[in-house]
C-alpha cells in the first residue's frame, strides 16, 4: 500500500475521485483488470478495526457527552465524520430554498453511516415517465444492470427473502434474522390493512461469504462500522482489500478542485489540493471517473470550466446539477401499551430493521405519484443522550401518572415501565426530478480551500406533499391497529405533513443524468459523459430517477457496469 | 508514511499515561492538552483536541452552585431498592462536561439555580442548601409539576424541566443506570429471534412463511453458494 502526497509525473490509467460506494467499486474492478488506478479521497484513512477509530461495543458512559451528537450529527458513536456542516466547507441556498447536504470526507464516505438497506430497484423503475408521464426513463432498463446487481450481491452479501414481487426483484440472498417483538406488532397490524411486511433486505453478512470478513454478532450498530467487516462500507469491502493486494495507489486528504483536459478537451487527469499542506498538486491519467457524490462531482465538474468547456466540463447540456434529488422522508412515534414493563432480553440485533414495507399500491387509485417504502424502528435499545427527555409526556400519554413531571423514585418506575415500549415508522419515497432543483456555482463564496462551493436550490412539489399526507394517514392507521399511543399530533398541511427538508434522507441523486439525447443529460447509458469520452460518472449523478429505493445498491451496481465498459474501451483503444 | 495514529501520539506526548484529573479549580489554559479520560472512543483528531480543551476549561458552575445541584439531582433520583441515586452514577460529572459541550444549557441552569436562592429567600429566609429537607420539598413541588405551575413559577418549573431531563439522561447512560434498565445488549451473540416464552405472551408465533428462511446459529458459518436462481445450496 502507499499513501502518496507528492505530485506524479507517473501516468495512471484511471484516476478515481471518491472512495465511496461508486468510487470503491470501481477502483475494485478496475484495479483488479490490471489497470494501474489512483483513488484520492477528500478526507482522512478510517478503519473500524483500529482501536484508534473503533465505536462499535462502547459504552454511552465511555462518552463524556453521552453520545451526544454535538460533533456527529448523528451521535459521538456513528462512524461518519462531518456531517450537514463542515467548518471551512460552506455551501448557499438561493431564494429562501431549502436543501441539506451532508457530507462525510473519510475512507468509506457515506457508507461508513447508512442503515445498510440494499434495494434493488425494479422493472418499473427505470420507466417512470411511461408509467405515469412524469420525468424521464432511464435509457437503460432492467435487465441491463440485473446481472450486475447478482454480482454485487455474490460479492458483497445482503440477506432477504425469495418474495416474487415483480417491481422488488429478488437476488442472491443470505438468510434474514427473525422479527424482533415490536416488528411482529408491526407485521400484524400490517397484515390487517393488506401493508406487505416482509423481512428486510440488508448488506449484513448473517453468514459467511469469504474467509476475509466475519459474519454479524448482532450488536445493531452497523453505524458505528464493523470490526469483523460483517456489514458494507467501501473502505472495509473494497479499498481494503486492494490496499492489501497493493494494486491501487490510495490519496488520502485530496480534495480534487477540478478535472485537467488537454489540448483535444479531453481529461487529462485531476487537480487537488493536498489538505495537510494546503498546497495542490496534479495526477495525471488515461481516464478520470467522478464517484465523489452526485453534488460533489458536479462542483468538480462545474468547477473545472475551461476555454474549451467554458460553461464547464462535459457541460454542454447545461445539465449538470439539475434534476437534484433525494428521496422523500416522514416519520412518526407510537407507544405500544402491551410493550410497557416489557421482560427484558438481548434485542439488538443487526443494525436496522429486520422487516419492512415495500411500496403497495397501485398510484391509479391515489392522488399522487410514485410510491414509498416503510422502515422500523424502536424497542429496547442502547440508551443514549436524550434519553429521559420528555418523561412527563410519556407519563401523560401512558397515563402513568395522573400528575406529570414530578421526581424521587416514581421516575424511575415510569423509566422502567416506558424503556423499549416505542414502534417507529418512517416513510421513504419517491420523488420527481424536477429541471429547477439544482446546484450551482455560488462564485460568491469560497472555502477554506480556495475552491468556490455550491448553491443549492430545490423545492417540494405537491406530489411530494401529498405523498408525505398518505404517508401520514398510513402510520396513523398503523398506530390505531395496534392500538398504539401515538407520541405525537398528525402532522399537516402546516409542516407539508412531516416532509423532511431536502438532501435530508441523504439520497442526493440526479445533478449529472443519464440519457440518449446530449441535450437533455450529462452521460450516455455507459455513465460516460457526452461531451468528453474518457470522462465517466460513478456516483448517484447518473440516477434518471431513484425510486423509493436507498441507492446504494444502483450505485455499485452501475458502478461495476461502467467500469466494465471503461476497461473494454481502453482495450479497443476508443479513450 | 505518517498515519494519523502516529499523529496523536505526538499529540499526547508526554501527557499520555499522566492519568491528569483537571478540577474545577484548575488554572489550565484551553491550548494545554491533556489526556481525556477515555481517549478511546474512536475520536478523530479534531474530536480528540476539542473534548481535552473542555475538560481542562474550569468548571462553568461555581463551587455553591454545584453544591445544590447536587442536592437536586439525588431528589430528582434518589437510591432505591434497584440502584443508586444521581450523585453516586456521576451525573455531576456527566452535568459539568455537558454544559461546556452544548453551551446552550448553560444560561437556563444558571439562571434557574438563582432563582432557586431566590425562591428559597422569599418562603423561608434563607439560603437553599440551608433550608431543611422539608423546605426544599415544598419549594420544588412548586416547580416539579408542569401541569400546575403557578404564573409566578414557571421560570423555575422550566428550569426543574431541564434539570430533569438532563438528570434522567446522565442516569440512563450510566453503567448503573443501564443495568437499573435491563438493558441486555451490547454484547456480540446470536439474534435467534424473541425469547419463546415472550413470543407466546403478546400473542405471536414465528411466522410460517418464513419459519425456514431464517439464519440459524449452526448454518451461519457455512460458505454461502448458490445455485443459479439465487437458491442457498
Amino acid at each position: 500500500m502507499s499513501f502518496q502526497i507528492k505530485a506524479q509525473s507517473k501516468l495512471y490509467d484511471v484516476c478515481i475521485v471518491g472512495s465511496g460506494a461508486g468510487g470503491g467499486m470501481s477502483a475494485k474492478i478496475l484495479a483488479d483488470a490490471g489497470l494501474n488506478v489512483a483513488v484520492l479521497e477528500a478526507g482522512p484513512f478510517y478503519d473500524p478495526a483500529d482501536p484508534e477509530f473503533m465505536t462499535q461495543m462502547k459504552w454511552p458512559w465511555e462518552s463524556p457527552r453521552r453520545g451526544a451528537s454535538t460533533t456527529r450529527p448523528f451521535g459521538d458513536f456513528d462512524a461518519a465524520f462531518g456531517g450537514w456542516e463542515i467548518e471551512g466547507e460552506p455551501y448557499t441556498r438561493e431564494d429562501n430554498t431549502q436543501f441539506d447536504w451532508f457530507r462525510s470526507r473519510m475512507l468509506g464516505g457515506r457508507t461508513n453511516h447508512w442503515g445498510r438497506i440494499s434495494l434493488r430497484f425494479g422493472p418499473l423503475d427505470f420507466k417512470r415517465r411511461s408509467i405515469d408521464g412524469l420525468g424521464d426513463d432511464w435509457p437503460i432498463s432492467y435487465d441491463d444492470i440485473k446481472p450486475y446487481y447478482d454480482k454485487v450481491d455474490k460479492l458483497i452479501g445482503i440477506f432477504g427473502t425469495k418474495e416474487n414481487i415483480y417491481n422488488e426483484p429478488d437476488g442472491f440472498f443470505l438468510p434474514p434474522p427473525k422479527p424482533r417483538l415490536h416488528e411482529h406488532y408491526y407485521m400484524r397490524a400490517a397484515g390487517k390493512l393488506n401493508i406487505p411486511a416482509i423481512p428486510s433486505r440488508l448488506s449484513v453478512l448473517t453468514q459467511k461469504i469469504n474467509n476475509e470478513r466475519g459474519v454479524c454478532f448482532y450488536c445493531r450498530q452497523c453505524n458505528r462500522g464493523c470490526n469483523v467487516y460483517a456489514d458494507f462500507s467501501s473502505g472495509s469491502v473494497l479499498i481494503k482489500p486492494l490496499l492489501k493486494k497493493g494494486n491501487i495507489d490510495l490519496y488520502m486528504d485530496a480534495m480534487v478542485r477540478r478535472v485537467t483536459t488537454d489540448q483535444d478537451g479531453k481529461a487529462s487527469g485531476v487537480s487537488y489540493i493536498y489538505k495537510k499542506e494546503g498546497k495542490e498538486y496534479t495526477l495525471k491519467s488515461k481516464v478520470v471517473v467522478l464517484a465523489a457524490s452526485a453534488c460533489s462531482s458536479a462542483r468538480i465538474l462545474l468547477n473545472s470550466a475551461s476555454d474549451q468547456h467554458p460553461n464547464g466540463l462535459a457541460n454542454s447540456s447545461d445539465h449538470i446539477g439539475r434534476y437534484l434529488h433525494d428521496s422523500t422522508g416522514a416519520s412518526r412515534g407510537a407507544i405500544i401499551p402491551s410493550l410497557l414493563g416489557r421482560k427484558r432480553y438481548n434485542e439488538d440485533g443487526v443494525g436496522s430493521l429486520h422487516v419492512y414495507s415495500p411500496w403497495w399500491l397501485d398510484n391509479k387509485n391515489l392522488d399522487f405519484p410514485r410510491g414509498y417504502h416503510i422502515e422500523l424502528w424502536g424497542g429496547m435499545g442502547m440508551p443514549s443522550y436524550g434519553l429521559g427527555f420528555d418523561l412527563p409526556k410519556l407519563q401523560k400519554l401512558t397515563g402513568l401518572q395522573e400528575r406529570p413531571g414530578g421526581y424521587g423514585k416514581g421516575l424511575k418506575e415510569d423509566m422502567r415501565q416506558i424503556y423499549g415500549a416505542t414502534l417507529g415508522l418512517s416513510g421513504r419515497g419517491e420523488s420527481i426530478p424536477q429541471y429547477n432543483n439544482r446546484c450551482t456555482i455560488d462564485e460568491n463564496v469560497i472555502d477554506q480551500w480556495g475552491i468556490p462551493v455550491l448553491k443549492f436550490h430545490y423545492q417540494w412539489t405537491d406530489h411530494e406533499v401529498r405523498q408525505a399526507k398518505h404517508m401520514q394517514d398510513t402510520f396513523d392507521e398503523v398506530i390505531h391497529t395496534l392500538q398504539g399511543i401515538p407520541l405525537n399530533d398528525k402532522p399537516g398541511i402546516e409542516t407539508q405533513y412531516g416532509l423532511d427538508i431536502p438532501g435530508r434522507i441523504i439520497h442526493e441523486v440526479g445533478t449529472t443524468r443519464m440519457g440518449n439525447n446530449k441535450k437533455t443529460s450529462v452521460v450516455n447509458s455507459h455513465c460516460q459523459t457526452h461531451d468528453v469520452p474518457n470522462l465517466f460518472l460513478a456516483d448517484g449523478g447518473p440516477f434518471v430517477s431513484q425510486a423509493d429505493k436507498n441507492p446504494t445498491w444502483t450505485i455499485l451496481a452501475l458502478a461495476w457496469r461502467t467500469s466494465e465498459f471503461i476497461i473494454d474501451q481502453l482495450k479497443k483503444m476508443n479513450i | 508514511m505518517i498515519t494519523r495514529r502516529d499523529t496523536i501520539k505526538t499529540l499526547l506526548a508526554g501527557t499520555v499515561g499522566a492519568g491528569l484529573i483537571v478540577t474545577g479549580t484548575g488554572c489550565h489554559t484551553p491550548e494545554e492538552i491533556q489526556e481525556v479520560p477515555n481517549p478511546l472512543y474512536g475520536r478523530s483528531e479534531e474530536e480528540q483536541i476539542r473534548d481535552q480543551k473542555i475538560i481542562a476549561e474550569s468548571n462553568f458552575f461555581s463551587t455553591a452552585e454545584t453544591h445544590v445541584l447536587a442536592v437536586l439531582i439525588d431528589i430528582v433520583l434518589p437510591a432505591d431498592e434497584y440502584s443508586v441515586s444521581a450523585s453516586e452514577a456521576g451525573v455531576m460529572d456527566f452535568l459539568q462536561f455537558i454544559v461546556k459541550d452544548i453551551e446552550k444549557h448553560q444560561q437556563p441552569l444558571k439562571s434557574g439555580l438563582a432563582w432557586i436562592e431566590r425562591k428559597a429567600f422569599d418562603l423561608f429566609e434563607k439560603e437553599f442548601p440551608a433550608c431543611s429537607e422539608e423546605e426544599m420539598i415544598s419549594l420544588i413541588d412548586l416547580i416539579a409539576y408542569p401541569q400546575e405551575v403557578m404564573p409566578e413559577n414557571k421560570a423555575g418549573a422550566q428550569f426543574f424541566n431541564l434539570l430533569r431531563d438532563l438528570t434522567l439522561t446522565g442516569f440512563y447512560t450510566s453503567r448503573e443506570g443501564i443495568q437499573d434498565l435491563g438493558y441486555a445488549g451490547n454484547r456480540p451473540n446470536f439474534w435467534d429471534g424473541v425469547p419463546g416464552d415472550v413470543l407466546a405472551e403478546h400473542g405471536f408465533e414465528v411466522d410460517a412463511r418464513w419459519k425456514d428462511a431464517y439464519i440459524t446459529e449452526s448454518g451461519r458459518t457455512r460458505l454461502a453458494q448458490w445455485d443459479e436462481e439465487g437458491n442457498l445450496i
